[in-house]
């Protein structure tokens, strides 16, 4: 077996040859690096589209391009009088500048925050339906907005102690006890730090690899063994902390109570995967496709397992973050699925993804540089409108059209609509239960499973109903009362609620339809709601294209 | 010796069973024989039922006090209309109705909590078994039999608590599609009608100038996001404007038949279920609670909650089998009632190795019970353990559903729609 190449080093070295022959005329001095990048993207993005013979589709309009960035980096609809003066700018360098300002935005940590807090929770959504992510959320925003590294941040998840914060991905795999499930753990690891789907290797040797046994998995788990939570008092407050240490010795309160006694010098009893209170055997730690390095006593073991994530030596850690980032701005990975980049998977574009992985590690894993370089290329500023040449194709002729993520949607509509304040209902005990289906908004828009397709429309009748019936003839008036203190002709009106909602101008057919649309209303007003609700009960306004 | 027309259609194998029986002596035996060759081929040629009720007793009822009771425990017992088998003094209704009913008596899954007991018994499967978020019985069903064009959606929940969410009752690895609406008793769908001053006249016409936007940006951006929410916009439209949604207006019904159903929520939500079906939605889900909001998780209260609860519940199961079968129903729609779990002998602790789960109707053979528990109700006599995946598979055969179809996921894994394990409760068919 150790024969066995674990990951194709011969397909990174073909790649990095080929990159040192198609290496670029030499590059300007004076080019910032990330617009370098976007120009390397492009050369091999559009040396695919020759290969497949199909026309690329022209360059996005502003319009087009300022909503799709903004919503892609920082989950946000621009605002209409940004959106208005970014249509009007003619800075050369605009787009540049607006990718700029939306990566120093506290948007853009927010956004990333909740998407990765989403794929940690989901990924054990039953267990983990009432663990609260807010103060992960607002630590790892703090995190991405610093621009730190991902190799710092993951490896600040993997090893503090405290479990609000950086420690929320050991509460959102832990076992149904109070310790982190080392499995869970290593598993969700793999998945989202390395794009590899080394779960199945918990049970069984991996069925659609020979390099992954199921002692390379729980040689892995090994290094999580003695983590647990303890309860610990700071400041006359109980807090939760994560700990390799010893449980202290039974005091009267916990004496009788079954204790966990975590294991020593690295090595985990494993599991019989048909009776989970049997032990088929132990595993010591081991690195996969490396070694067993010395393991101390009592820990912590945790450290060893992020260094050897995040190293550059790893393989797969800077690979799965750019297909990761790629996937989340194109809705579509450069390997998929996305987390089945193991030794036999075939990235669609294997140099671009050498190249970008290499990049990626070498900008110490600066994920703005990364969305930086991405946003700036062709590739991803070209438009979704289809040519009848390339309206079937699968690659990167056009921007394939996404669809807004729950709390996205929820967030751009009280951007359009204002925010809502929500009263908690007053709970009377006498009263008999009642169990009248109020499902909240977060809740009824939230639809998307565990690392979902960003293009996979998920909404039906009961979210539309909600929208089209309640939420927005329920909030619309404050809206309209709000644009008619603006002076100007109905066509001004309509002008400005497209910017509000689609952030572009109407069509000159548009803006007709619709002003007699407004004009068959006695009540102007009443006209001015219509609209409103047409533009965002459309599909322009649930997608981003 | 036979009629030729009988002795065409029994094999040479029955012949012989025939002869063995001494067929022309006796004064049963082959007559008998005859009979039960006769409904087998009835069910051979069974017309699958097209639709389904789950009456779902969360929180896990006590066979002891119902369905499996035993002699000198806490229940009087009764005997049903089916010879040999009793039930607890609390449901003397229901024991009339035993003909139309399966007892499964050996339910087990080895679940102790209700979280991953309520999975296993709304999926088929244990907690992301695989990796993977199966599709709750309803989904499943509302993926296999709901069509394109209904007005009403193919899988409604009534009374859900808000803890049921996504996870167990929800469309897994199908896609939200194929979630539930879930809507309470007595109020209709929820936003069917416009808020505030807006009329559904107004929401047609702006919905005609949404789709007309809509198709603009759909040949542009030839994108499956505009296709899909078009869709979703008709689909929404279609339930503004169907009659059908009449359905859950219960005050239409005569006030004989409501009293029959019982006014407490839960005989509501059976009335409801059976408007349903007749509307044609092909998965019901009724939660079964009492009037307060609570359910079957009875623990120390078992004694005196059990009585009003199993009496209540025997009131609006026996309505609605009588109702079904009344209308010619009964055949085509399949009534499931079961929880997550039963309780051990005396109601008090969960048990999750021996309890009762009950089917009626579906054009099964009904009038039966299949395993039974022994003299203390803890001991397999007669039949296997029936796992959730036997139940699962038993539940799609008689919906006419493969239920040897694997679903294709993500990556293009194939997921069985039960396990592949699954054994079916031959027994009833």
């Amino acid at each position: 077996m150790s024969s066995a190449p674990l990951f194709s080093r011969t397909r990174v070295s073909c790649a990095v040859a080929l990159l040192v022959l198609m290496a670029p005329a030499p590059i300007q001095a004076e080019a910032p690096p990330a617009l370098t990048v976007a120009r390397r993207i492009d050369q091999l993005i559009d040396a695919s589209l020759q290969a497949a013979k199909v026309p690329a589709s022209p360059r996005s309009d502003d319009a087009e391009f300022q909503r799709r960035v903004s919503l892609d980096l920082t989950g946000r609809l621009p605002p209409p009088d940004r959106a208005a003066a970014f249509l009007d700018s003619t800075e050369p360098d605009k787009r540049a500048r607006l990718i700029d300002d939306l990566l120093a935005s506290q948007d853009f940590g927010r956004h990333w925050a909740r998407y990765w807090a989403e794929l940690f929770v989901k990924r054990d959504g039953e267990q983990n339906k009432r663990l609260k992510s807010d103060e992960f959320r607002a630590w790892l925003a703090e995190q991405f907005n610093q621009g730190r590294g991902w190799d710092q941040i993951v490896t600040a998840m993997l090893t503090v102690d405290d479990t609000t914060a950086s420690g929320f991905f050991f509460q959102a795999n832990r076992l149904s006890g109070d310790r982190p499930s080392p499995a869970k753990v290593v598993g969700a690891a793999a998945n989202l730090f390395l794009g590899i789907q080394f779960q199945c290797a918990e049970c069984h040797d991996h069925p659609f690899t020979d390099a992954w046994r199921r002692d390379d998995f729980w040689g892995l788990a090994a290094f999580f063994g003695r983590t647990r939570f303890a309860q610990v008092e700071v400041n006359k407050t109980r807090q939760v902390k994560i700990t390799e240490e010893d449980p202290p010795p039974p005091d009267e309160k916990t004496k009788g109570r079954p204790m966990f006694k975590p294991p020593v010098n690295g090595v985990i009893d494993v599991p019989d995967p048909l009776d989970a209170k049997k032990i088929s055997g132990t595993v010591a730690a081991k690195f996969l496709g490396g070694d067993a390095p010395k393991m101390s006593e009592k820990g912590p073991h945790r450290p060893q397992f992020a260094a050897w994530l995040t190293a550059p030596a790893n393989p797969w850690f800077a690979r799965a973050a750019v297909n990761r980032y790629w996937a989340a701005l194109f809705a579509r990975g450069l390997v998929n699925p996305l987390d089945d980049m193991g030794p036999d998977s075939e990235p669609t574009h294997p140099e671009l993804l050498a190249y970008l992985a290499e990049e990626f590690r070498q900008s110490g894993h600066d994920l703005k540089h990364l969305l930086r370089a991405v946003c700036n290329s062709a590739a991803y500023q070209r438009s979704s409108r289809a040519l009848p040449e390339n309206r079937d194709h699968d690659g990167y002729a056009r921007m394939r059209v996404k669809f807004l993520h729950g709390e996205v949607l929820l967030k751009s509509l009280d951007q359009v609509l204002g925010v809502e304040v929500i009263v908690p209902p007053v709970k009377d005990k006498n009263k008999e239960k009642d169990r009248t289906v109020t499902i909240s908004n977060a809740e009824l828009f939230d639809t998307a499973v565990y690392d979902d397709d960003p293009a996979n429309y998920s909404y039906g009748a009961p979210q539309l109903l909600r929208l089209m019936n309640a939420e927005i003839p329920r909030r619309s008036p404050a809206v309209i009362e709000r644009l008619l203190l603006n002076p100007g002709e109905p066509a001004d009106h309509v002008e400005r609620l497209f910017l509000l909602t689609l952030s572009r101008r109407p069509s000159a057919e548009e803006k007709q339809e619709l002003v007699k649309f407004v004009q068959k209303h006695p009540d102007p007003a009443r006209g001015y709601a219509g609209v409103l609700w047409i533009l965002l009960t459309g599909a322009e306004f649930v997608a981003n294209h | 010796m036979l009629p030729p027309h009988l002795s065409a259609s029994l094999s040479r194998r029955d012949l012989c069973k025939l002869s063995l029986a001494g067929a022309l002596t006796t004064s049963v035996s082959w007559f008998d024989l005859l009979r039960a060759h006769a409904e087998q081929s009835a069910a051979q040629g069974r017309k699958p039922a097209r639709q389904c009720i789950l009456l779902w007793l969360g929180g896990g009822p006590s066979q002891a006090h119902s369905f499996d009771p035993k002699p000198g425990e806490h229940v009087d017992l009764i005997d049903t209309s089916v010879p040999g088998l009793q039930f607890s003094e609390y449901l003397p209704q229901l024991a009339q109705q035993m003909k139309h009913l399966v007892l499964l008596k050996t339910m087990n899954h080895g679940n102790f909590g209700h979280g991953d007991a309520v999975i296993w018994m709304q999926t088929g499967y244990k907690t992301r078994d695989g990796g993977v978020e199966h599709p709750s019985l309803g989904s499943r069903v509302a993926h296999a039999l709901g069509q394109a064009d209904a007005e009403l959606p193919s899988y409604i929940v009534v009374d859900p608590s808000q803890a049921e969410g996504i996870y167990s009752i929800g469309a897994g690895h199908l896609g939200p599609r194929y979630n539930p609406l879930k809507v309470t008793t007595g109020q209709p769908i929820p936003n069917l009608q416009p808020t505030g001053d807006l009329t559904a006249d107004d929401v047609v016409a702006r919905a005609a100038l949404v789709e007309r936007m809509n198709q603009a940006f759909l040949q542009h951006n030839h994108s499956g996001v505009a296709a899909a929410h078009q869709n979703s916009l008709a689909q929404a439209l279609k339930i503004m404007r169907t009659s059908k949604t009449r359905a859950f207006n219960l005050d239409e019904e005569p006030d004989k038949v409501q009293q029959r159903y019982g006014k407490d929520r839960m005989g509501r939500g059976c009335l409801l279920a059976r408007r349903l079906i007749e509307a044609g939605v092909p998965f019901v889900s009724a939660h079964i609670v009492d009037g307060k909001g609570n359910g079957w998780d009875t623990h120390m209260e078992a004694p005196n909650r059990n009585k009003e609860l199993f009496q209540n519940l025997d009131v609006c199961f026996s309505a609605l089998l009588d109702d079904l079968h009344d209308r010619g129903l009964l055949d085509s729609t399949l009534v499931i009632c079961m929880g997550e779990f039963g309780r051990s002998r005396n109601g008090v602790e969960h048990n999750n190795k021996m309890w009762t789960a009950v089917l009626a109707g579906g054009g099964l053979k009904t009038g039966q019970a299949i395993g039974h528990t022994g003299d203390d109700g803890k001991t397999l006599t007669e039949y296997r353990p029936i796992r959730p995946c036997d139940l699962f598979a038993t539940v799609l055969k008689t919906l006419g559903i493969d239920h040897k179809q694997d679903y294709t996921i993500r990556g293009g894994r194939p997921v069985g729609i039960v396990d592949p394990s699954a054994r079916l409760i031959d027994e009833v068919f």
